[in-house]
Parts: C-alpha cells; sequence; structure tokens
C-alpha cells in the first residue's frame, strides 16, 4: 500500500467515526432505542403473544402474578400483553403508513407548486392553510363520522391532514433552494425541470422530510388514540390502546391495569417518537434550534 | 396598522369561505346517506322523503351550496334532530364552558410554564433544573385523555378530593384544566429554556455583560425580550391543539363544553351539529391566530405591516 492510499484510508475511517460521533447523543438514541424495541414487538407480536380475540374464564387476573398473563387480563380474560402488542401493530401500521403517505403527497405537491409557482401555487397554498385551521382532531372526528370507521379509513384520514404540513415546510425549502447557484448550474446544462426537482432539490430536503415524519408519527398516535377512545377509530374487539382505555375505564376501581398499561404504552411510543425527532433535529439541523417553528 | 387589519381580515374570509366549503363538500360526498341514517331501518319509503325534503337533500347540488351559504349568513346553522334544537343555539350554550376552560389552561401555561423554563435554563446544569426539563420531556407524551382518566383514579376515586365529571363550582374545573394545562405546559417550559440558551450565546449579550449588566438585567431586559415572539407564535399555533385535545378532555369528565357535544353529535351521527361544531372550532382557531398577528406589532414595535 503506497501513502495516498493510506493518507485516504485514514480518512474514510476518521469521517466513519465523525458521523458515528454525531449520532451518539443520549435524546436520540433513547429515542431509536425506544421506537425500535416497540417496532420489533409489533412485528414479531404473533411469535411473542397469543390470540388477541381468545377469551377465558379467567377474567380480571391482575399483572405481573401469574406466568402466562404476565401483564393480567381484561373484564373477558382477554391477555393484556398480547392485547397491547397487537395494538401496537395497529397503531404503528396506521401511524407509519400515514406519516409516510403524507410525506409523499406532501413533498410531490409542494415542491411542484413551489418550483413552478404562479396562480396553481397561490391557490393550491390557500386551500392547505384552510385545511390546517382545523384542528386535528375535529377534522380527522368529521372524517371518520362520514366514513365508515376502521384501518383503511384512519389511514386515509390522517394522510390527508398530514399532507399540508409537509406540503408547507418542503414549499419553504424549495423555495429557497431554487435561488441557490447549482440549480442555476443544472439547469444551464440542460436538465429538465422534472429532473431538478427530483434529482437536485428533493434530496436536500430530505433530513427535514425525516424529522416531520417521526413528529407526525406521535401526533397520529395521539390522535388515533382519542378517536378510538370515543368510539369512531379501531373497532373493537380489534384492539387499540384507546378504545383499550374506553373499555378498561368502567373497570377502573377494581383493575387499575385495565388502564394504566394502555396509557404508558402511549406514553413510552410517543415518548420515543418525540425524542427520535429531537435527536434527528439536532443532528441534521444543527443550525436550527427549537426557537424555529417545527 | 389599520391597513394591516384589513388586509388581514380579507385574507380571514377568504379562508372561512374555503373551509365553509370543505365542510360541505365532505358532507355531501360522504358514503352514508344522513336521511336514511336518521329514517333508521324501521322507517318507510314516505317518512325517509320527507325527511330527505325537510334536510333539502332531494334539492340540486348547487341550489343546497347557496342555500347553505345563505343561511350561514344570517348565523342559521340548521337545526339539531337529538335536541331538536337550533344548532346556533345549542353552541351557543356551550362555547362559554369550553373557552373558560381554555382560557384557564393558557392562564396557567403562561403563569407556570415560562418562569420554570427561565428557571431551568439559568440553572441548567442544576439537578432541578434537569428534573424539569425530564418531567417536561414525559409530560408532553401524555395523552390528555389518559392523563385525565389517571388524575380522577388518583383525587376522586382514591383521595376523594375533586368531583370526577361536571361543571359548576371551582373545584369542577381543577381536574380538566390540569390535564389540559400539563402537556401545554411542558411544551412552553422547553420552548422557553431553548430559547433563552441559545439567546444568551449571542454577541449582544457579551456585550451588555462586558458593560456590567447584573445577571438580572441580562435576563429580562435583553434575553426574555428576544423569545417572546417565537413564544407567543408558539402558543397561539398550540392553540388549535389545545382545542383538538379539549374535545377528548371534555368527554372524559363529562364537562358541557362543545367538545362533549361534538363526541356526542359524532355517536349519534347529528350531522347538523358536527357540521356546525367543525365550522365554529376553525373560526376560533382563524381568530386567535388573527388576534397574535394583532399582537405582534405591540410585542414588537420594529414590525409594521405596511
Amino acid at each position: 500500500m503506497n501513502y495516498s492510499d493510506k493518507l485516504s484510508n485514514d480518512g474514510i475511517i476518521k469521517e466513519t467515526y465523525s458521523i458515528i460521533k454525531k449520532f451518539k447523543r443520549p435524546v436520540f438514541l433513547i429515542g431509536l432505542v425506544l421506537t425500535l424495541s416497540i417496532i420489533l414487538l409489533a412485528i414479531f407480536a404473533p411469535l411473542l403473544a397469543t390470540d388477541p380475540l381468545k377469551m377465558s374464564s379467567e377474567i380480571l387476573k391482575p399483572p405481573f402474578v401469574s406466568r402466562s398473563h404476565i401483564f393480567g387480563t381484561d373484564q373477558f380474560g382477554r391477555d393484556i400483553f398480547t392485547r397491547l402488542i397487537y395494538g401496537a401493530r395497529i397503531t404503528l401500521l396506521v401511524a407509519w403508513t400515514s406519516a409516510i403517505g403524507a410525506a409523499i403527497f406532501g413533498s410531490l405537491s409542494g415542491s411542484l407548486t413551489g418550483y413552478f409557482g404562479g396562480l396553481v401555487d397561490n391557490i393550491a397554498m390557500r386551500i392547505l392553510e384552510s385545511i390546517m385551521t382545523f384542528p386535528f382532531i375535529v377534522i380527522a372526528l368529521l372524517l371518520a363520522t362520514v366514513f365508515i370507521p376502521g384501518i383503511e379509513t384512519l389511514i386515509i384520514v390522517f394522510t390527508i391532514i398530514g399532507t399540508p404540513s409537509f406540503a408547507k415546510i418542503i414549499r419553504g425549502t424549495v423555495l429557497s433552494l431554487k435561488q441557490e447557484e447549482y440549480i442555476l448550474a443544472a439547469r444551464a446544462l440542460g436538465n429538465s425541470d422534472l429532473r431538478i426537482i427530483f434529482r437536485h432539490i428533493l434530496p436536500n430536503c430530505f433530513h427535514q422530510v425525516l424529522i416531520l415524519v417521526t413528529l407526525q408519527i406521535s401526533r397520529i398516535i395521539f390522535v388515533e388514540a382519542g378517536l378510538s377512545f370515543i368510539g369512531v377509530g379501531i373497532q373493537p374487539p380489534f384492539p387499540s390502546w384507546g378504545n383499550m382505555l374506553a373499555d378498561g375505564r368502567g373497570y377502573m376501581m377494581i383493575a387499575w391495569w385495565l388502564v394504566i398499561l394502555p396509557g404508558l404504552a402511549l406514553l413510552i411510543t410517543v415518548l420515543g417518537a418525540n425524542l427520535l425527532a429531537d435527536g434527528l433535529q439536532d443532528i441534521l439541523n444543527p443550525k436550527s434550534s427549537g426557537i424555529k417553528k417545527k | 396598522m389599520g391597513n394591516y387589519i384589513i388586509r388581514r381580515l380579507f385574507q380571514v374570509l377568504i379562508t372561512a369561505f374555503i373551509i365553509v366549503t370543505l365542510v360541505f363538500i365532505v358532507i355531501r360526498i360522504a358514503p352514508g346517506d344522513p336521511a336514511a341514517v336518521m329514517t333508521g331501518p324501521a322507517g318507510d319509503v314516505y317518512t325517509y322523503e320527507s325527511i330527505r325534503s325537510y334536510m333539502g337533500l332531494d334539492r340540486p347540488w348547487h341550489l343546497q351550496y347557496f342555500d347553505y351559504l345563505k343561511s350561514l349568513l344570517v348565523m342559521d346553522l340548521g337545526s339539531s334532530l337529538f335536541y331538536t334544537k337550533p344548532v346556533t343555539e345549542l353552541i351557543l350554550e356551550r362555547i362559554p364552558a369550553t373557552l373558560e376552560l381554555a382560557f384557564l389552561a393558557v392562564l396557567f401555561t403562561v403563569l407556570i410554564g415560562v418562569p420554570l423554563g427561565i428557571y431551568s435554563s439559568i440553572k441548567s446544569e442544576s439537578l432541578l433544573g434537569k428534573i424539569f426539563v425530564f418531567l417536561a420531556y414525559s409530560t408532553q407524551s401524555m395523552a390528555e385523555f389518559w392523563l385525565g382518566i389517571v388524575l380522577v383514579f388518583i383525587f376522586s376515586i382514591k383521595l376523594g378530593i375533586f368531583p370526577s365529571f361536571g361543571r359548576g363550582t371551582v373545584a369542577h374545573i381543577i381536574l380538566p384544566s390540569l390535564c389540559i394545562t400539563l402537556p401545554l405546559l411542558a411544551r412552553v417550559l422547553r420552548f422557553t429554556r431553548t430559547g433563552l440558551l441559545e439567546i444568551m450565546q449571542k454577541d449582544f449579550i457579551r456585550t451588555a455583560r462586558s458593560k456590567g449588566l447584573s445577571e438580572r438585567n441580562i435576563l429580562y431586559g435583553h434575553a426574555f425580550k428576544n423569545i417572546l415572539i417565537p413564544l407567543v407564535t408558539d402558543i397561539g399555533l398550540r392553540f388549535g391543539w389545545l382545542l383538538g385535545g379539549m374535545v377528548v378532555v371534555e368527554a372524559v369528565f363529562k364537562w358541557p363544553g362543545m367538545g362533549s357535544l361534538i363526541v356526542q353529535a359524532v355517536t349519534s351521527r347529528d350531522y347538523s351539529v358536527i357540521q356546525g361544531c367543525v365550522l365554529v372550532y376553525s373560526f376560533l382557531f382563524l381568530i386567535v391566530n388573527l388576534l397574535i398577528d394583532i399582537t405582534y406589532t405591540f410585542i414588537d414595535p420594529r414590525i409594521k405591516y405596511d
């Protein structure tokens, strides 16, 4: 190996090391671990647990007493641990699908309207801003009521109401990127508008989309739990943390675990997503701080 | 200033018009037929047709739309089939309770959250400051309605200090306002803290220090003023969240506000009430944002909107 090879190798090692060092932040790592463990539990739910709908005669067993029901059972004798991780499955499916869906639609509409500008851009932005004036849960309530409640409806509803926030942020970034010299250079080289958007502009928005996706996920998890709690989200007997809370509320006096455990599951998941979002924000956007509008 | 307010009012009107139209479209494209829902499975064709014509559903779309706009202009939101009352009257009865709760929550948040945020930024290395930040992180991740259930469990059922539902005395308002306040307070605490920590690194703070100002003077005279605008913006943006979070909290505490009204309307499929509540919620949010924009001019005299 000659000298210059060694030098470049060292460079690569140094660079990798500095990247690893960048990600070594407690906030980010705790968020990552929490989020990943919930996702793994949800993915491997069929291996770790039994049937979430199976009833038994052992009703209202307290947690940490029996080995077969580590988190106890509910009023129908269903295993709480099983229902919690199956609930995680549904919740995470809804949250991730709709957050990613909103990210795709939002990035596309935001970058296209921002790049081309003009009347369409103006009208699109007015409509998106109007959607954003509805409180999230109120519009979700409206949509979830007029359509048949269920997983598909929730995903569609959250994708629709999530889109404006992505579109708005991406549009802002596109407007500033459009002025950059490398975009001018790309245009001078004869690249088409679409190629510029997809090859040069969207990749530069990626980190912002990533941060917003994690934030959006925690938001959707909250609203989904709220909707299921009221009865227009996930319909029983299928478990969701929201409808488990609604069911368990009536038994609160004799079985505290029916309301505490689903709430803790919600807390841990949302905390994980929030920490992850904050950590990503610190790592990917070191210049902007919490003081800016997220 | 006057010009600016007129221009903003005009913008608000356009947004309001779009909202009104969107709500009309969403309710009309819904797969369920409201008239069929109200007639019920036992109803005959005659009842169905009379309900349909009563609701105006048998008329062409564009005529329905103009009727709808006309009735909105005179504040007529139709009448509720569940309560057999005009929706406007129902909402006007419920609004004070919702605004009371929202106002208290924002008041508590500002009175407690901002000082705690300032404290945890000055003493950012102390144990208490770190505990505040940790508590803020975890409270922010709690669902308001779950917090409500847990608070009822502790303070109403176990300790019997506060009533678990209803409205009337001061004791009634404590638990619901607490569970709306806490997550918002956590947000404001962290916001104030990060903002101050960043501002304190700025050059003008160093200048202020080197000319011998007291830390107190620097903090309140120089640093704090600079986070007021982002802080007010953020609280304003959260107002929509606040109203949203309150919907479920009101349902938990049977608080007689708009939140429990809309939840009730959702379960009984009372379309005119749902539509009315959605419109009123959005208008509240629009008005709050308008007020915030106007407040800016008072906080920062440099902002001139002309």
